[in-house]
């Protein structure tokens, strides 16, 4: 009888910049302040790398981080900002020195674009952003209903080469269990790993298969493993740690006080570059 | 609040708000307005027992520590009857589940255009703000949107905003068609504002000497009425929904001292 044998994904921090190729449109999972995955965008600058092309349903620190440092080019979201903390100044900067570029979806522009990417077709049919101006600057096109005549934007699929998404547990196979808190748009990664080419998860802890209690992505849906304590750091990882607001407050207070934002970056999380 | 002291700007822009409720109103508000949450949770206290209050994806939390909420995801979620998924929230929207939800955008014009984008400058570049979320979609999917803002400010009440985020329904000039209602009014400490009809027709706060200067479009002040005082029941209530007053963080007065005194009680 054949034995099963699923491959091994697990991988290292030091794999992470092999495994995304320099010109990739990279999926940046987590929401605003929560289950971002910090460590996994650290380790793709342990080797020189141009600013990187990237995704995120709700950027938060991690897009003021990389763009603090130079390191983003373009981005597509709905929002980019540290919740009812403020703005994020360094991307906020760039952005309007022109030095970076936002493709502005709304919400549901972007979770249909994925949608539409993990359906594997080219376009899925929404009601949302009626009217709305980022249709003109998304280029939507207008596609009528075969069975209604009802007027529908045609939105494009938006399809990551690679996904960084961080969880709590995983298995060395690449199964990876549900959060222990299923607070506010925990899931949102899973519509993320679905829609890319390949998804890198880190995890806190791998750990045997029959540890698992819910698995909500599944080896076959996943590339690579890697174990990152604190990977989500200083982001939160709801129900483990809770994002470093003081500091994210002490960086916008620097900033404020007119340091640079590269230098008030360093400053505030010296262990984001060490 | 302390005994014979005015109410807050941010308490009279929170009432104003649960004002615009009705009893089987089904109200989203995001996670990054917490006077909005208030208001919601303050209806759904003294006004409407039945309303359903979406906090983000989190349905019908209970009543929660507002502040420790701000840091902590788990504390709504743990309170809630249950939380829908990213897919399942937006297609509830998408279908027009929704009939409520209040939203503070940078500007709102006399048509009820929301935007949350981007300014242009003097000299004919774009500033570019946070970005739009889901008003571009709620705009145009919810039963009506309440827009505020607790500073009046004119510049939050152009005759036309410079980026239209999100459509008036009056105003579709492209896609699909509006199943909402939009954005037809708008509240701050100085007034709450009717808008979609020419003029605009308001409710204001203080005096009505040159209120009509405050917007950069006209509105009838021959039908204005002065804004209701605050009941006391309201303000208990208030005072049980949110003790911290955590609503300053939307005035600009208090923001920075709620801030810091919220940032002292996080682990």
């Amino acid at each position: 009888m054949p034995v099963r044998s699923l491959s091994d994904k697990v991988a290292t921090l030091n794999d992470v910049p092999s495994l995304v190729t320099a010109d990739s449109l990279i999926g940046i999972g987590g929401v605003l302040l929560r289950r971002k995955p910090m460590s996994l965008l650290k380790s793709l600058f342990r080797v020189e790398r141009n600013p990187i092309r990237a995704i995120t349903f709700l950027g938060g620190f991690e897009v003021e981080w990389l763009a603090a440092h130079g390191r983003i080019a373009e981005l597509t979201s709905g929002y980019v900002g540290l919740e009812s903390y403020g703005g994020t100044p360094a991307w906020n900067d760039s952005l309007n020195a022109g030095s970076v570029v936002m493709h502005e979806l709304s919400e549901l522009m972007f979770v249909t674009g994925l949608r539409a990417s993990a359906s594997g077709v080219s376009f899925l049919p929404s009601r949302g952003a009626a009217g709305s101006d980022l249709a003109i600057t998304a280029s939507l096109r207008e596609i009528e209903c075969p069975y209604t005549k009802e007027k529908l934007w045609a939105i494009p699929a938006l399809r990551p080469d690679v996904s960084l998404i961080h969880a709590e547990r995983a298995d060395r196979f690449g199964n990876v269990d549900a959060p222990g808190i299923r607070d506010f748009l925990w899931d949102s990664d899973l519509t993320l790993a679905r829609a890319s080419q390949m998804t890198i998860v880190g995890v806190e802890h791998i750990v045997d298969t029959d540890e698992l209690t819910a698995p909500v992505l599944f080896a076959h849906e996943i590339d690579h493993v890697i174990e990152v304590r604190g990977g989500a750091a200083p982001t939160e990882l709801p129900g483990q740690y809770l994002a470093q607001r003081k500091r994210i407050l002490q960086y916008l207070s620097l900033v404020k006080d007119g340091h640079p934002c590269h230098s008030a970056m360093i400053e505030s999380f010296a262990e984001m570059d060490a | 609040m302390k005994k014979g002291e005015l109410p807050s700007k941010a308490t009279e822009v929170c009432w104003a708000l649960a004002r615009q409720t009705l009893p089987s109103d089904v109200v989203i508000v995001g996670v990054g307005t917490p006077l909005a949450a208030i208001a919601a949770l303050l209806a759904r206290d003294v006004l409407h027992p039945n309303l359903t209050v979406l906090f983000g994806t989190a349905i019908d939390p209970k009543s929660f520590d507002l502040a420790a909420s701000l840091f902590d995801s788990s504390v709504v979620a743990n309170c809630a009857v249950g939380n829908y998924s990213q897919i399942e929230v937006l297609d509830y929207l998408a279908r027009g589940g929704v009939t409520l939800q209040f939203v503070s955008p940078l500007e709102i014009d006399r048509q009820g255009n929301l935007n949350v984008s981007r300014v242009l400058n003097d000299d004919g570049t774009w500033r570019r703000f946070a970005g739009s979320l889901a008003i571009p979609d709620t705009a145009a999917l919810v039963g009506r949107l309440v827009a505020y803002r607790v500073d009046h400010d004119r510049r939050f009440f152009p005759d036309r905003v410079a980026f239209v985020s999100g459509a008036a329904p009056d105003d579709r000039r492209l896609g699909p068609r509006h199943i909402g209602h939009g954005a037809l009014t708008a509240i701050t400490a100085r007034a709450t504002v009717r808008l979609g009809s020419t003029p605009a027709v308001l409710e204001y706060q203080g005096e009505r000497e040159g209120i009509e200067e405050e917007f950069g479009f006209s509105v009838d002040i021959g039908s204005a009425c002065h804004r209701a005082a605050i009941p006391s029941e309201v303000l208990k209530a208030l005072n049980r929904i949110d003790p911290l007053n955590v609503r300053g963080m939307e005035q600009r007065s208090t923001r920075d001292t709620t801030i810091a005194r919220l940032l002292a009680r996080t682990p």
